[in-house]
């Protein structure tokens, strides 16, 4: 057999690409179902931990119960920049488009609204952060706060994925209720106790040691995604 | 003809690779993703598995089909082997291991481009029977992860206090002021384990710098 | 003195071949040739006559350091009562200080002096004295609030990795105090640039270069130093804090000036890294305007009295092993020094200092650099033998 031979090559080069395509797209096909049930449960996981839950979940739990707890207590609304709630459109349908269109959460323990969450991005010192932001009902309490993506020096930036950074959101307003005007938490230089008294205090976290550019990051994205949300939760503030 | 299986010849091979010409610390091969996965031990674990898996896996296809290959396209068919194996891999990490795949991301897909993988289809499957290029794909992948675990514990417990995620430094430690090693973190850390493993490899097995 | 000659002649012959502590020669070399100019000569060329031997340049350079370690002993005790705010008499800050500057340089040498002894004994090769100015350049580098433990990892480092794998003194491609004090700035940050530096009970004090990378923009950097309470008098006599050594320009400029005497120091390299450093610094300063960084509008005359720059240039750059060889190649790295310092110190946000870095970098170039001008020279040779 003449291996060198054109014709042959061209024939094997068929064979060899056609049975890689089968096996590959085969594959692909079997695993689709599963890959795309992580890829969502990825993004419903962190959801679920930035609204604090009840009864949180664990690592243990089977993929079928989060989904299942997600379905039944999270819902998910699109407002546009006016707040108003969109009808018809899903977070789905948003993916990759660029509009005035927002996703937002609400978190119901039996029929009682208990949490909003919204998705919040930003630049910290290296790179993009991603997290989510949750509120109480009243729409001016921190819930929650969590960060799942970044790319930030470990042990440095990196802390923002901790959770004593987070924690320290908990309880925060981001409204003030006596001066009529938004409070975008400020995450400060060092302590906060030290620096500020009062008021001040209800609004300013703790930063992280050697990390202030990315803590100016996430005041910026969380004064930017504040401001953005805001007409909606200003209806849910006034009831 | 007959030969055993695992006759000192072929025992040979297996020593090679995974000893005497180590991929990693004799062949300086697959540095990328040596540095790139081995934060943490169970990453640097799924990666050695599926790099093994991959040489082992495709020195036998090749070495099967090592006759009938066209001598102009051997480099695009062996890709084409080794691409098919990797996106499998890829594609059942993201399926079951869905943490792990999203901590390794690209790396999985570059064992495509991995040095060892080409390089012992061209240097060893392409001659030799399938057992033995069986053999020499093993070797190798057992020789790389060898290394790779090595560095992925040492990175882990340096760099983040723990192993396989469970805390290993006592806390006492850190009242006393002990802190985490952050370089350890980054893919510089990576570079000097690497370059102390290839220190002491090759003074235990006598390696000369032929001049 | 010849007492001594003879009781260590008697010594000696312990260590030679065959002996019981054959083993440990180098220490005895170390100790002999220390004391008294070494017995042997050279049986084969090259022959080099000079006053000095690589020992005495050694310790030339330890003596140059001696106003830095001075100030470093002072102002570290200085800063230390300015946080508590006792008012303390000269001797009774000399002693504060000591008190935080004694530990660090101890364990340096201990630590160090560890992997020197070990690698000299296995390697069979003699203790340098290069050591003792790595050691002391190691130890003027770090902030005084650094955990002790760190330090020794830190010159472990810088030995091993800094000299010992090139081959020893002499085959090093970077300056080992200063890998030493890198690995220390990428393992923990927090400890040799972050806030807890300089944190003495509870009080911190921004560096100067804190201060003017912190200072929004549109604010002028100048007003923002000097309402830190930083001007350019204090920041040159060095009472600010910083890392030990480093903080006074003067000190520097005499040690400088001693190095230049007796020919030690290359005065190009030095002078390469001024002009980069004004150079870069005049540049930004141009470029000024509101929507650029405030740090932009710092003089660039005040760049040269910030931070670690005079210290990095008079002790660091000048390294003779680690520098480029050249005449010409001295000037290009020094320049590039003096501008890459300037770059990271105002345009990265995370490193608030960049002589460090700008060093080590120079430092991979440095042979490059011979390698071209050696070459232009050769090329420019062949040219005119051709006409």
């Amino acid at each position: 057999m003449n291996t060198n031979d054109t014709q042959y090559t061209f024939v094997f080069a068929f064979i060899i690409c056609v049975t890689s395509a089968v096996m590959l797209s085969s594959i692909s096909e079997g695993f689709r179902h599963q890959r795309e049930l992580n890829e969502e449960l990825d993004v419903k996981k962190n959801i679920l931990k930035a609204v604090v839950l009840k009864e949180p979940i664990t690592p243990k739990m089977k993929a079928g119960d989060v989904l299942e707890i997600y379905n039944s207590k999270i819902e998910e609304l699109v407002v546009d920049k006016e707040g108003d709630v969109v009808v018809g459109q899903t977070p789905q349908q948003l993916k990759g488009k660029d509009n005035d269109l927002f996703v937002l959460y609400t978190y119901r323990e039996d029929g009682q609204v208990m949490a909003y969450a919204f998705p919040i991005t930003g630049q910290g010192l290296w790179s993009a952060l991603y997290g989510y932001l949750a509120l109480e009902a009243d729409a001016t309490t921190i819930r929650g706060i969590t960060f799942y993506k970044h790319g930030e020096t470990p042990g440095l930036g990196g802390e923002i994925e901790k959770e004593w950074f987070q924690n320290n959101f908990k309880g925060k307003t981001i409204y003030s209720v006596k001066e009529h005007r938004l409070t975008p938490t400020v995450v400060v230089k060092g302590k906060a106790a030290d620096q500020l008294s009062g008021e001040a205090l209800s609004y300013h976290v703790d930063g992280i040691t050697a990390a202030t550019i990315t803590g100016n990051g996430v005041t910026e994205l969380l004064n930017y995604w504040i401001t953005v949300y805001n007409h909606y939760l200003e209806r849910i503030r006034k009831g | 003809m007959a030969e055993a299986l695992f006759s000192s010849k072929n025992q040979k091979i297996l020593k090679d690779g995974m000893w005497d010409t180590n991929p990693i610390t004799f062949q300086i091969l697959g540095i990328c993703s040596a540095l790139a996965v081995t934060t943490q031990l169970k990453a640097a674990i799924i990666m050695s598995l599926g790099l093994t898996f991959v040489t082992a896996g495709s020195n036998v296809v090749i070495s099967i089909i090592r006759n009938y290959i066209p001598p102009q396209i051997r480099i695009i068919v062996q890709l084409t082997v080794v691409s098919a194996l990797v996106i499998s891999i890829d594609q059942a990490l993201r399926a079951y291991m869905f943490d792990v795949s999203k901590q390794l991301s690209v790396f999985v897909g570059l064992i495509i481009t991995n040095c060892i993988v080409m390089g012992r289809l061209e240097a060893f499957a392409m001659g030799n029977p399938p057992w033995k290029s069986f053999l020499d794909g093993l070797a190798n992948g057992v020789g790389y992860s060898a290394i790779l675990i090595a560095i992925g514990a040492i990175r882990e417990i340096l760099g983040s206090g723990k192993l396989w995620g469970i805390p290993v430094i006592p806390e006492l430690l850190y009242t006393q002021g002990y802190v985490n090693n952050g370089m350890m973190v980054l893919a510089p850390g990576a570079f000097f384990l690497l370059g102390i493993m290839v220190w002491i490899q090759r003074s235990i097995s006598g390696y000369k710098e032929n001049s | 003195m010849q007492f001594l000659e003879k009781q260590l002649k008697k010594v000696g012959q312990l260590f030679e071949r065959g002996r019981p502590l054959e083993k440990f020669y180098p220490l005895y070399e170390a100790i002999d040739t220390f004391l008294l100019t070494p017995g042997k000569t050279a049986t084969r060329a090259p022959f080099v006559h000079d006053a000095i031997d690589m020992k005495r340049v050694m310790i030339f350079v330890v003596i140059a350091l001696i106003p830095c370690i001075l100030m470093a002993i002072y102002n570290t005790g200085y800063q230390i009562e300015l946080a508590k705010g006792m008012g303390h008499s000269f001797w009774g800050v000399v002693t504060i200080g000591l008190v935080k500057v004694i530990p660090i340089i101890v364990v340096t040498y201990l630590a160090g002096g560890f992997w020197e002894v070990l690698f000299a004994v296995t390697r069979r090769h003699e203790i340098n004295e290069g050591f003792l100015v790595t050691g002391i350049l190691y130890a003027l580098t770090l902030p005084p609030t650094i955990p002790l433990w760190q330090v020794a990892v830190g010159i472990s480092f810088g030995v091993v990795f800094g000299k010992e794998i090139f081959g020893g003194t002499g085959m090093n491609v970077f300056n080992p105090a200063l890998v030493g004090r890198a690995f220390l700035f990428f393992a923990y940050p927090a400890q040799i640039s972050g806030s807890t530096v300089w944190v003495v009970d509870g009080y911190s004090r921004a560096t100067p270069l804190a201060v003017a990378a912190a200072t929004p923009k549109g604010a002028s950097v100048v007003q923002a130093l000097q309402e830190a309470g930083y001007n350019f008098s204090n920041m040159f006599y060095g009472f600010i804090p910083g890392s030990i050594g480093e903080t006074s320009t003067l000190a520097c400029l005499i040690g400088l000036a001693f190095l230049l005497i007796t020919r030690i120091a290359s005065w190009r390299i030095v002078a390469g890294c001024v002009g980069g450093l004004l150079t870069m610094a005049g540049l930004f300063y141009l470029m000024q305007g509101p929507d650029r960084l405030s740090f932009f509008g710092l003089p660039p005359h005040w760049h040269l009295v910030m931070g670690g720059f005079a210290f990095g240039a008079v002790f660091m750059a000048t390294d003779p092993v680690s520098a480029s060889a050249t005449n010409i190649g001295r000037w290009i790295y020094g320049f590039l020094i003096g501008l890459l310092s300037v770059l990271i110190r105002v345009v990265n946000p995370a490193y608030p200092e960049g002589v460090m870095l700008a060093i080590l970098f120079m430092n991979a170039f440095a042979p490059l650099i011979d390698y071209f001008v050696v070459e232009n020279h050769i090329k420019k040779r062949a040219k005119r033998q051709l006409r």
